[in-house]
């Protein structure tokens, strides 16, 4: 599904070059759910950024699901982004003044399904346990409700993999079990491949894989059964 | 995207923040309804003068009597009697003269049964008929014979019917003017005001030579009015008034005429052309304004383009491309300016509507202005609203969703 071969990210401050990836190797699976851990700095945002299609590396291929995505232009990216992809943040990044529908319907603005967007929304707000908030705006909701929210957002087109960036990073620790178990779920019963960052073992613990970060390289990956 | 959805969100967009849009929108409304009512006055004045052009005749040229200098000391225009009736049955027979009507002009007091009423009274002949393009409604007009035979026929204005005759038909009744008993042979149609704001109707016209020696004993006449065949010929025309007068008020070379040619028509035409200058004016002045609106509008869609950084980045991470970000910032800028536009529109019919009604100044808004103001707006919306929504498609993602 995800395939990293021999990723470099380098930025360029000033006139010092930073490293930020140096060299990835990584295979992940159709239906995996793996955590990427490590430090601050440790490279595993950039990596994310590469993986969802916000970023390009400098060297090294990069190819998901079958397609080599360096290579593409910037629409078709977006296009990636939006059949291919779903993302949930740790600021859980909902439109603000605007419904948990509106919110969720967001996606399909993108890519031409009309006839059927409310049914949808309302499905899939429904599958993360928010009936009866659909016209609530972002700002009326709790944290862990908004970030349902974005996870419905995440499922909308029926993407093949979920890239959660710190989920549960802004939650309490029951709302954050609460929100994992909704990854576990998508994970077990829809296959959905899961990428997650985090630095909290227990989180991380919600994964079958775990792989660590450090100065750019992966230096640990290990499974749980 | 499509784009019923752009416009849907861009709506939704600026109902999020109703204030700021409505004080943007407010640049437009006034300067599109400033626009409007401008050119509305401008082209109210324009028709005015059309309608009183009309109403005058077609190549004209009016002769008065001029300057002459009697023993070193100047006399003022139209003081002298230079001007005989003789002359005018003489240019008649210019080449580019279609016809020329001397007239005598005076106040006289109409008596009719137990009313009376003051009113102008003027002695001309049949060819201020074609001249001034007056025909009667009811009756005939004065020939040659009441000329020659110095009838006492007359033609009363509508004016004139209203204020002595009432209900009753004027046609064949005798009124005296200044005790002289008249015929009323015809009614002159209603002509309406003229361009001095006098009501032309209120007249009686008598036939010249009754009107000189028994109404008010004069010899010569206060002006003479030509026609001249076409519009193309008035100089020519000017040029034989002028030849043949002097010719036969044997004036030396060299010497000043004793009388003045006035080009009617092209006078006129210089106040139409200064009324189009004037609505031009006002207009690009009034548009001043629009523009300002539309600055208003660029700054607006810049602060909103910042401030919804973080938005912008949501939008691209859920698979937005660049033309989609650029259309919504666009097509939100154009909202704005349209709807001010249309507004402006309504407002700007209101106002020139309320000045035509509690002022004496005539507005008129054409269909053209209104055109005009709304492509204009769509125009500012598009132009001010195209940088900034190309800065916010051509926003990083990445950075972009990190923005606090």
């Amino acid at each position: 599904m995800i395939e990293a071969m021999d990723l470099v990210k380098e930025y360029v401050i000033g006139d010092t070059t930073l490293r930020a990836l140096d060299g990835v190797n990584l295979h992940i699976g159709r239906g995996e759910f793996a955590a990427i851990m490590g430090p601050s700095g440790s490279g595993k945002s950039t990596f994310m950024n590469i993986v969802g299609c916000l970023d390009r590396p400098t060297s090294g291929s990069y190819i998901l699901d079958g397609t080599p995505v360096e290579t593409l232009s910037g629409d078709a990216l977006a296009g990636i982004r939006n059949r291919m992809l779903g993302f949930v943040f740790q600021g859980f990044n909902l439109l603000p003044r605007t419904t948990a529908l509106e919110n969720v319907e967001l996606p399909m603005y993108y890519n031409g399904h009309e006839e059927d967007m409310e049914e949808r929304a309302y499905a899939a707000l429904k599958s993360v346990g928010l009936s009866g908030r659909e016209r609530h705006f972002s700002s009326q909701l709790s944290g862990g409700q908004q970030q349902r929210v974005a996870i419905a957002r995440a499922l909308i087109n029926d993407p093949s993999v979920i890239l959660a960036d710190e989920p549960t990073g802004n939650l309490d620790s029951k709302t954050s079990i609460e929100i994992m178990d909704i990854f576990t779920k998508l994970n077990g019963e829809k296959g959905i491949t899961i990428v997650l960052v985090t630095h909290e073992p227990d989180i991380a613990s919600f994964a079958k894989r775990r792989i660590h970060f450090r100065d750019g390289k992966i230096v640990s990956d290990e499974r749980t059964n | 995207m499509f784009i019923l959805p752009t416009i849907k969100i861009a709506f939704r967009g600026l109902r999020v923040n109703k204030m700021r849009s409505g004080l943007t929108m407010l640049g437009i409304i006034i300067g599109v309804a400033a626009v409007i009512t401008m050119l509305a006055v401008g082209e109210g004045a324009r028709e005015y003068l059309a309608k009183s052009i009309a109403s005058l005749g077609s190549n004209l040229i009016l002769v008065i009597p001029g300057s002459t200098t009697s023993g070193g000391a100047r006399m003022g225009t139209g003081n002298t009697n230079t001007l005989v009736p003789s002359d005018a049955q003489a240019l008649e027979g210019e080449s580019a003269i279609d016809a020329a009507a001397p007239m005598v002009r005076g106040v006289g007091q109409v008596v009719f049964q137990d009313r009376n009423w003051n009113t102008a009274v003027m002695g001309t002949t049949g060819s201020y008929e074609r001249i001034r393009d007056w025909p009667v409604s009811e009756g005939r007009f004065i020939n040659r014979q009441d000329v020659d035979g110095m009838t006492k026929d007359c033609l009363v204005g509508t004016t004139v019917v209203q204020e002595i005759f009432g209900d009753e038909d004027p046609l064949g009744r005798i009124i005296r003017i200044n005790q002289v008993p008249f015929t009323v042979v015809g009614v002159l149609q209603k002509k309406g005001q003229s361009l001095m704001g006098q009501d032309q109707d209120d007249i009686i016209i008598t036939p010249l030579s009754t009107a000189m020696s028994r109404l008010f004993g004069k010899t010569s006449v206060n002006a003479i009015m030509v026609k001249g065949k076409s519009d193309s010929l008035m100089n020519h025309a000017v040029e034989q008034v002028k030849t043949l007068l002097r010719q036969r008020h044997r004036i030396p070379e060299g010497g000043d005429d004793d009388f003045s040619v006035m080009n009617l028509s092209e006078m006129l035409a210089a106040a139409e052309a200064q009324t189009k200058i004037m609505t031009m004016l006002l207009g690009a002045v009034a548009s001043v304004s629009l523009l300002v609106g539309g600055i208003g509008i660029m700054n607006i869609m810049l602060v909103s383009v910042t401030e919804r950084t973080r938005e912008i980045g949501i939008r691209m991470a859920v698979g937005a491309r660049e033309r989609d970000i650029l259309l919504q910032f666009l097509v939100e800028a154009v909202v704005l300016s349209l709807t001010g536009g249309v507004i402006g529109i309504l407002l700007g019919v209101g106002f020139s509507t309320a000045i035509s009604e509690f002022s004496r100044f005539q507005t008129s808004v054409s269909l053209f202005s209104v055109l005009l103001s709304f492509a204009f707006s769509a125009a500012v919306g598009i132009f001010f609203g195209f940088y900034p929504a190309r800065k916010a498609a051509g926003m990083d993602p990445i950075s972009a969703l990190r923005y606090e």
